[in-house]
């Protein structure tokens, strides 16, 4: 079973490994794999196929993670020190440093004090999975509307609301329409990076097959406090923080309301390099790209394409006005040079 | 693929100083999922076999010299969790096919646990029926490995083959079982937003 070859999905399900992976325990399986594919993203359909056919066939338990997690408190029942200096001033950079090294996140949304003991049995947190080509739109207790775009993970604490909001987009894409609240602030964590906001909407795109993140505001304002600037970085309306995989970043000014047309299953990309827009199409449609000609990559477009678009209609209108060519057979989608 | 991946099955001393809480942690994640299996051979009741996976982790944490002198730590932990299982069916008054510390073979059989697993959804039709018209010796390998989630060692062991054999057949049955599901009409699972 060692340097096994993976091509077809039962390549990947005869791996006991890989099995440890979709039951999502021991962790070192989880973060070898969750690596691999970050590594092979032309292998991310059948990866995913492989993914669905073992959650269909495989028993496992999918409450895992909260049954691990009432069973490693129950060994712990003191306040452990890390919790305490999460706490700190420092909270935010220290956030950003825990999810970097992908310690379980659950430490972050852990409430403070005694009572996440008092209350172990219960859930400490919702998650919310969006699959392959799916848009949901989610309302929290105080009626803050989230839009998850596909591919795409959110942990909603049980004590949200309680002192204070705070979510976390574990992976994907989300536009937040935030209730505003100054005695509560609202705050996402993605990627290590943390935005606070107290009332507004805007959107964050932060999925793993991309390098870096994305953060477009809309209206209102947030700061965003991550390890890339030393003071929290200020977005006003329009403002587009990227963040890139080498911890550099910039702020540029954009036509923000393009950046949420997606929450209506709309397709939408403007001066972006076909490298990113077929990684889009790969998460929507559950397409792999394979470019034969590397070119192509850097070829810029902008196109809005409307709901429920197929993939092959897309491709053709894609193709029309470049010496561009999409061969799809199956599943896998070949870009060349007409 | 992490090196100790595979032999996580087979029987070996625990040499862990259990003083470490990571140790328990590490035993915890590396068994949970193949007790859990074990546990829906015998109830359907998911927070039933939770608490008893709980308190049978919780035990083993406190009675740290008892698990030193255990030889075959899944075979000793899956038979714990078996007794604790029925012991407390019993108590709710549940009926139970056999008594506590009896190894017998009447379990439910993998094909009432998907049944009962959910609301069954059209996928799971259809898994049912990709299943249902594989050879009984793919069959039995697809059980092996993903229901009782035994390792290739295991599996060679109780089907008296070579262990690369066993690590073939479960290889070809998956390829069969795909191209079954693959026969099967569509669920309209995917796709639609």
């Amino acid at each position: 079973m060692e340097n096994h070859h993976y091509e077809l999905p039962e390549d990947f399900l005869s791996d006991i490994s890989f099995c440890n992976y979709c039951k999502g325990a021991p962790d070192k399986d989880v973060q070898y794999w969750t690596n691999w594919l970050a590594s092979h993203p032309e292998m991310t359909h059948t990866f995913r196929e492989a993914e669905q056919m073992y959650k269909l066939v495989g028993v496992y338990d999918e409450g895992y993670q909260q049954a691990f997690q009432r069973f490693s408190d129950s060994l712990h029942p003191v306040v452990p020190a890390k919790r305490r200096w999460l706490n700190a001033p420092r909270a935010a950079a220290a956030a950003a440093v825990l999810i970097a090294a992908s310690l379980p996140c659950y430490y972050l949304l852990r409430p403070a004090g005694n009572q996440a003991i008092a209350r172990a049995d219960r859930p400490l947190y919702d998650t919310i999975d969006v699959g392959m080509g799916q848009v949901r739109s989610i309302r929290l207790a105080d009626s803050t509307a989230i839009t998850l775009n596909s591919h795409s993970r959110l942990l909603i604490p049980s004590d949200y609301n309680e002192h204070d909001r705070k979510v976390l987009l574990v992976e994907g894409e989300a536009f937040f329409d935030v209730t505003r609240n100054a005695n509560k602030p609202f705050s996402v964590t993605s990627k290590g990076v943390e935005t606070r906001v107290l009332g507004t909407s805007f959107n964050i795109q932060a999925y793993p097959q991309k390098a870096g993140m994305r953060i477009t505001l809309l209206t209102g304002s947030v700061s965003v406090h991550s390890g890339v600037a030393p003071q929290p970085i200020l977005l006003r309306p329009d403002d587009q923080l990227t963040i890139g995989a080498d911890s550099t970043y910039a702020v540029q000014k954009v036509p923000a309301a393009r950046y949420r047309k997606w929450t209506g299953g709309e397709l939408d990309f403007y001066e972006q390099s076909l490298e990113e827009i077929t990684t889009t199409l790969s998460i929507r449609y559950g397409a792999a790209f394979v470019f034969a000609d590397d070119t192509c990559r850097h070829e810029l477009f902008t196109a809005s394409f409307g709901k429920g678009e197929p993939l092959g209609k897309v491709l053709a209108l894609l193709s029309t006005r470049r010496d561009i060519r999409f061969t799809q057979k199956g599943d896998t989608v070949t870009v060349s040079r007409k | 693929m992490p090196a100790d991946a595979v032999t996580l099955g087979a029987p070996h001393r625990l040499h862990i100083i259990m003083d470490n809480r990571n140790a328990i942690l590490h035993l915890y994640q590396a068994h949970y999922h193949a007790l859990f299996a074990a546990g829906c051979y015998l109830t359907d009741d998911k927070e039933l076999i939770r608490d008893c996976i709980h308190e049978l982790f919780l035990h083993c944490w406190q009675k740290q010299e008892e698990l030193s002198r255990v030889l075959h730590l899944k075979n000793y932990l899956t038979v714990s969790l078996r007794n604790r299982l029925l012991t407390a069916l019993k108590q709710q008054g549940k009926t139970v096919r056999f008594e506590p510390g009896e190894m017998d073979e009447a379990e439910y059989s993998y094909e009432e646990i998907l049944i009962r697993n959910t609301d069954e959804t059209a996928l799971q039709q259809n898994l049912r029926r990709a299943l249902h018209n594989l050879p009984p010796r793919y069959r039995q390998v697809i059980e092996l490995r993903f229901f009782r989630q035994h390792s290739y060692e295991e599996i060679a062991r109780l089907t008296g083959q070579p262990v690369k054999t066993a690590y073939n057949y479960v290889h070809e049955a998956l390829a069969a079982l795909r191209k079954q599901l693959k026969a099967q009409p569509p669920a309209p699972v995917l796709r639609n937003y």
